[in-house]
């Protein structure tokens, strides 16, 4: 299909005719305008500028509300009590009426001149509202964990026994019997117990502890002898 | 160029003298009006200005500034109304013999076709058939790849010749 004497199938005659129908009219200079334009600051980056100083702006007067109600509170008790006006009609003189002499104006009672003292300025650091988390690795035991006492209660066991067997003579004449009864298995709680018996007056003591956690049980029953 | 990216606004004077005939004619290309154009212009070259810092030298200063008046002339393209009857009023002032009445009518009506396709196929045919850039050239300002800037060349030029055959059909009626 032709145009002209162009056939614009082809690709180079469509090109040609493209560029002939091409019109630009002559520039203009715009040099001067260019060089004025970059010479000033754009308005753009006074925007960013105004957009950047807002939230400054902003904050200055939250903190300045927050402030003037303090100081207007502190003013308003500093100042001396507001003196009372009263709207003075006219009297009409009536013939019975005592007349009245105009009252002095009291003075304003003068306050004492108290300053303001000063706003003491805290540098100390305050202490972190929340409590310091522990790491997993730093746990401490609230109880700790006691030593097993089957050792204790083998040992006394074994002391028992040699009681028993040794032919002790003691320091008084008074034969003095122990019975040392403790089978509990070894375990966190203990307990034992013991009878004592006085062969000379007959009394007989019976004393028995046990022990669990952090308390701790004794009994002792004395049965008197005869 | 190193001057002018260093803040040398003499250096940068002797940019705008090379390259401002240039911008000029595809602002003009694209957007029909010398008022425009001039705006476009100015305004491409004070982007550049400032953003000649982040300019990689890899790529041509025609390449990108041309970018930036392509991407200018789109938005303004958006903003404002197309016109109707582009560029008639100024080829005609300049036909002055009656023997350049056949190819001021051509021109006319390759024109009009040309300004009635969308905004990124008309910078295609600007860029390629009318410019002569290269299909590297036209990818850097499309920021595209030269396959896919290839690709879109060959589809616009089809449209352009769409529009001119049934322009032809209408004035063989």
């Amino acid at each position: 299909m032709k145009y002209g004497r162009f056939d614009i199938e082809d690709d180079g005659q469509f090109q040609e005719l493209l560029q002939n129908s091409d019109y630009v009219p002559p520039a203009p200079d715009l040099r001067p305008a260019i060089m004025n334009a970059i010479s000033r600051p754009s308005k753009k980056r006074t925007w960013l500028y105004g957009f950047a100083l807002a939230p400054l702006a902003v904050g200055l007067l939250v903190m300045f509300l927050m402030c003037r109600p303090a100081i207007h509170n502190n003013d308003m008790a500093m100042a001396p009590a507001p003196t009372e006006k009263r709207s003075v009609s006219k009297s009409v003189d009536l013939p019975d009426a005592p007349k009245l002499e105009p009252k002095e104006q009291a003075e304003p009672k003068k306050l004492p001149d108290v300053r303001r003292s000063e706003p003491k300025v805290s540098i100390q650091p305050r202490p972190a509202l929340t409590p310091k988390c522990m790491s997993p690795k730093k746990k401490i035991r609230l109880i700790e964990r006691r030593k097993p006492l089957h050792n204790l209660q083998a040992k006394v066991e074994e002391k028992a026994r040699e009681l028993l067997k040794a032919d002790v003579q003691p320091a008084c004449s008074d034969s003095v019997a122990i019975v040392a009864v403790s089978n509990e298995p070894p375990s966190d709680d203990y307990s034992y117990s013991y009878t004592q018996r006085d062969s000379a007056t007959g009394e007989v003591t019976r004393s028995a502890g046990s022990r669990s956690g952090n308390c701790v049980m004794v009994y002792v029953e004395v049965e008197p002898g005869g | 160029m190193t001057k002018a990216r260093a803040g040398d606004a003499d250096a940068f004077d002797c940019l705008v003298s090379m390259h401002q005939k240039r911008v000029f004619a595809f602002a003009y290309r694209m957007l029909a009006n010398k008022e425009d154009a001039a705006d476009i212009v100015q305004e491409t070259f004070v982007r550049a200005w400032r953003s000649l810092g982040k300019f990689r030298m890899e790529a041509g200063f025609s390449t990108w500034i041309c970018k930036i008046a392509m991407n200018l002339c789109i938005s303004f393209r958006r903003r404002s109304k197309p016109k109707v009857v582009p560029f008639d009023d100024e080829l005609i002032d300049h036909s002055e013999t009656a023997a350049c009445d056949d190819r001021v009518a051509t021109a006319v009506v390759v024109r009009s076709a040309i300004a009635s396709l969308g905004v990124r196929y008309r910078a295609l045919i600007i860029l390629r058939e009318i410019e002569g850039r290269s299909f590297e050239e036209i990818a850097e300002i499309l920021g595209c790849s030269v396959g896919s800037a290839r690709s879109r060349c060959c589809r616009a030029r089809q449209m352009l010749r769409d529009k001119l055959r049934v322009c032809l059909k209408e004035e063989d009626r």
